[in-house]
């Protein structure tokens, strides 16, 4: 759904005429590894914007670190590129971000407002932020430096447009009739296993229930009704959430925070 | 009816915590297993009998669980409400669907990587209260882990590793405190029982099994021995709720076979002490062993019974020691009513009017080595017993073996082994073992099956007439509880270090043995 968005904007933008490509440049490794989250021109997505000042690196070495460890507690995985590739698709990266001194669409939220609308619309009853919050949906501490705002804010009024996999809703039917929503933590053919939103463990052998559907629509509902400025803020907040998340296991390079 | 029992069983289906008056009346939901033992009695009996006599040989392999992880269980898992928790090696820990063995999270406690000082990793499994999960770590650390994400919550340290301090026990979980205990008997430490607030991981109370110069106790060490004297609480206790006292074995003085250094009774090593949960205060002791020098630790299970003692009911603690003694003593007041021997020893001349033992002559370790039975294992060691009240029988694992100790003056250095020499076996007793049924009452062997292996396995007790045990060889075994028939068995293919449960979820009954790093599930065919 997301990338079909993205696709719509691509080809309304002139940034977006394909240029011929050589195999091997830094833009093509670039396309081919980096753009389905980080969009084909660093405009961001499930990660993070890349054509701004960069969080995590200060020079071409600082990108070269971060695409051969990681980057802990986020998304962003380790790459085995080296020599020539390694140094072509460094390039390109900080060329993403060269010369950008802030986030290209400027937030006017105020973080602190909405650090509270957070609490008013009962975010952590799903969402961690440090050591408060719930487990249930994805954690946030450190959302602000994995996310870009644009994606923070469609997250917030249209999570059904982009769900990670392992973040799309499970619904099991049972033969009473009666339906159980949650998170999916495991499943195979034979049984699957839900968290509810209570945190329990629901688990079901799959002869003994009606159904077991895969929901199309995120567990998370669609804040679509909040003011412009609500959402700055609601915004503004997440971005200021760059935490370490405890127990990451890509090594935590210095530098990173 | 029918649908309050269905709203029953819902509920405790999807309740998943554990509150102290659930652990108190553990006994009431047979269908899960809440500490570390099934109860805080340590009786290890269900009266689940699904799983019977006459259909035990049609028991198979329902699901199997590999870890991946290197090393052989040594946990007992807990089952709560449908999901099953356990500890596996090198910090691992893990939550299944009790049912499916499908994994719900894994985690790693990974605080030692680096930092142990030849301690093992082995782990014995988890207590639970509330929505929280305790474990003890090889670094010596208490840690307290959400059970809903294996998210760790809080990590408290109960010693240095560098010193030689270490973990490997399931802490017990009480009223408001979790109690842990220490190992590191060979390397110098001075032991202790610790209680740790569930919530914040605050130390509540600590009590020295080595009493300090000047202390009740004190004197029954040489010079500053008790600093480095030992003591190690490395097994799970019991634990009475009516009397809010908690039981728990004491291990062995270091250094463990040169007694010289530390001439004396060497309190409270190698005895029971009765602590009160609440303040840590010591109710009495009993010194199975006084000046050990054979690492005759006293940390097996100390299960309690209520039993017809000559005419009328009594509250009893009783151990099968690594002495070769098994003990019966009052719970309330720590008198002995009963020493009996269950197994071959060469060092035991009687006891005397006060239960002190009569020790033979010439049963020390020596420079040149002297052959002395039981062997340092023990005659038994941790792997636990059952009790089964409807046999009225006592399931006890037996080692029988002798060892040649050997015995120098040790060099203490902090953190390293002080063992003050060593032993090897003795080829004139070959080893090996028994799963064995006694009378709890008399001590009396009522059947006995020979293994050729000492086992390092425990054993399950059940209404359904069976007791399971495990062997070294890799079996899980079925016994005729009342007879010793072998019913059944099953070759794990890895050793058996940890002792078998049983579960129901939704009406099925489940017996799991966690058997070198797979967990192993077993049912009956639909």
């Amino acid at each position: 759904m997301k990338y079909l968005l993205l696709a719509t904007l691509f080809t309304a933008s002139p940034l977006l005429i394909l240029k011929a490509e050589e195999p091997g440049t830094g833009e093509a490794i670039y396309r081919s590894n980096c753009g389905f989250c980080h969009g084909t021109s660093g405009e961001g997505g499930r990660g993070s914007k890349l054509n701004v000042k960069l969080t995590n690196a200060d020079n071409v070495d600082g990108v070269k670190r971060i695409i051969s460890k990681g980057i802990a507690g986020t998304s962003m995985p380790s790459f085995r590129f080296q020599g020539d590739e390694l140094n072509a698709l460094a390039e390109h990266v900080w060329s993403l971000s060269k010369g950008k001194s802030s986030d290209a669409v400027k937030l006017v939220g105020d973080a602190q407002a909405g650090e509270k609308l957070y609490g008013k619309l009962g975010c952590a009853n799903c969402h961690r932020v440090g050591e408060k919050g719930s487990d249930y949906g994805p954690e946030l501490t450190r959302v602000g430096a994995a996310r870009s705002a644009e994606y923070l804010r469609a997250s917030v009024t249209k999570p059904n447009e982009d769900i990670p996999p392992q973040w799309l809703g499970a619904k099991v039917v049972q033969k009473n009739g009666s339906v159980v929503e949650g998170h999916r933590i495991n499943e195979d053919t034979f049984s699957v296993q839900l968290r509810g939103i209570d945190m329990k463990f629901r688990m079901f052998l799959k002869d003994e229930v009606t159904s077991v559907e895969t929901m199309k629509k995120s567990l998370m509902p669609a804040y679509s009704k909040l003011t412009e400025k609500e959402l700055n803020d609601l915004v503004g907040y997440m971005q200021t959430l760059k935490g370490a998340i405890a127990g990451g296991e890509a090594e935590k390079a210095k530098g990173i925070h | 009816m029918r649908s309050l029992l269905i709203f029953l069983c819902a509920w405790s289906v999807f309740a998943q915590d554990v509150t102290y008056n659930r652990l108190v009346n553990a006994l009431k939901e047979q269908q899960n297993w809440l500490t570390y033992w099934g109860d805080y009695s340590g009786q290890r009996y269900r009266s689940l009998k699904q799983i019977n006599k006459d259909n035990v040989k049609n028991l198979r392999v329902d699901w199997m669980y590999q870890t991946g992880s290197f090393g052989a269980f040594q946990a007992v898992p807990l089952v709560v409400d449908g999901v099953m928790y356990l500890t596996g090696g090198d910090g691992h820990a893990f939550a299944l669907d009790a049912r499916t063995g499908r994994q719900l999270w894994r985690t790693r406690y990974t605080g030692h990587v680096g930092k142990l000082n030849g301690q093992g990793t082995m782990n014995r499994g988890f207590a639970m209260l509330g929505n929280k999960l305790f474990m003890t770590t090889p670094n010596a650390h208490v840690v307290a882990l959400d059970s809903r994400t294996g998210r760790q919550l809080w990590d408290a340290e109960m010693g240095d590793s560098e010193k030689g301090y270490a973990a490997t026990m399931s802490p017990l979980a009480v009223d408001g405190k979790i109690i842990a205990g220490i190992s590191g008997g060979e390397l110098g430490i001075r032991g202790f029982i610790d209680a740790y607030d569930p919530e914040t991981g605050k130390r509540l109370w600590r009590f020295y099994t080595i009493p300090a110069k000047g202390e009740p106790g004190g004197e029954t060490w040489l010079a500053d021995s008790w600093r480095r004297g030992g003591g190690p609480t490395w097994m799970t206790g019991t634990y009475d709720p009516e009397t809010r006292t908690l039981f728990w074995g004491v291990g062995n003085p270091g250094p463990d076979l040169y007694g010289k250094v530390r001439e004396g009774d060497n309190l409270y090593t190698c005895s029971l002490l009765a602590l009160d949960a609440d303040t840590g205060k010591l109710k009495w002791h009993y010194q199975f062993t006084p000046h050990d020098t054979h690492d005759w630790d006293a940390n097996e299970t100390p299960m309690l019974l209520e039993l017809n003692w000559k005419g009328k009911m009594r509250k009893l603690v009783v151990q099968a020691n690594r002495n070769a003694f098994y003990y019966v003593l009052d719970r309330n007041t720590g008198e002995v009513l009963l020493a009996k021997q269950f197994a071959h020893q060469t060092w035991n001349a009687g006891f005397d009017a006060k239960f002190r033992p009569i020790v033979k002559p010439n049963t020390e370790p020596t420079a040149e080595g002297n052959a002395v039975c039981p062997g340092l294992v023990g005659a038994t060691n941790w792997m636990a017993p059952s009790y089964n009240p409807e046999t009225g029988l006592f399931y006890l694992a037996v080692t029988v073996s002798c060892d040649v100790y050997f015995s120098t003056p040790p060099v203490f250095v902090e953190g390293k082994p002080y063992w003050g020499s060593v032993f090897r076996g003795w080829n004139e007793m070959p080893t090996h073992g028994f799963v064995r049924a006694m009378d709890p009452a008399t001590g009396e062997t009522k059947w006995e099956f020979k293994l050729h292996t000492p086992p390092w396995a425990g054993t399950l007790a059940t209404a359904g007439g069976i007791t399971f045990a495990g062997d070294e060889d890799g079996h899980l075994l079925a016994f005729d509880g009342k007879t010793g028939k072998l019913l059944w068995k099953l070759n794990t293919g890895s050793r058996v270090v940890t002792s078998p449960i049983t579960y129901e979820v939704n009406g099925k009954q489940f017996v799991t043995l966690p058997s070198g790093g797979t967990v192993i599930t077993l049912s009956l065919p639909e």
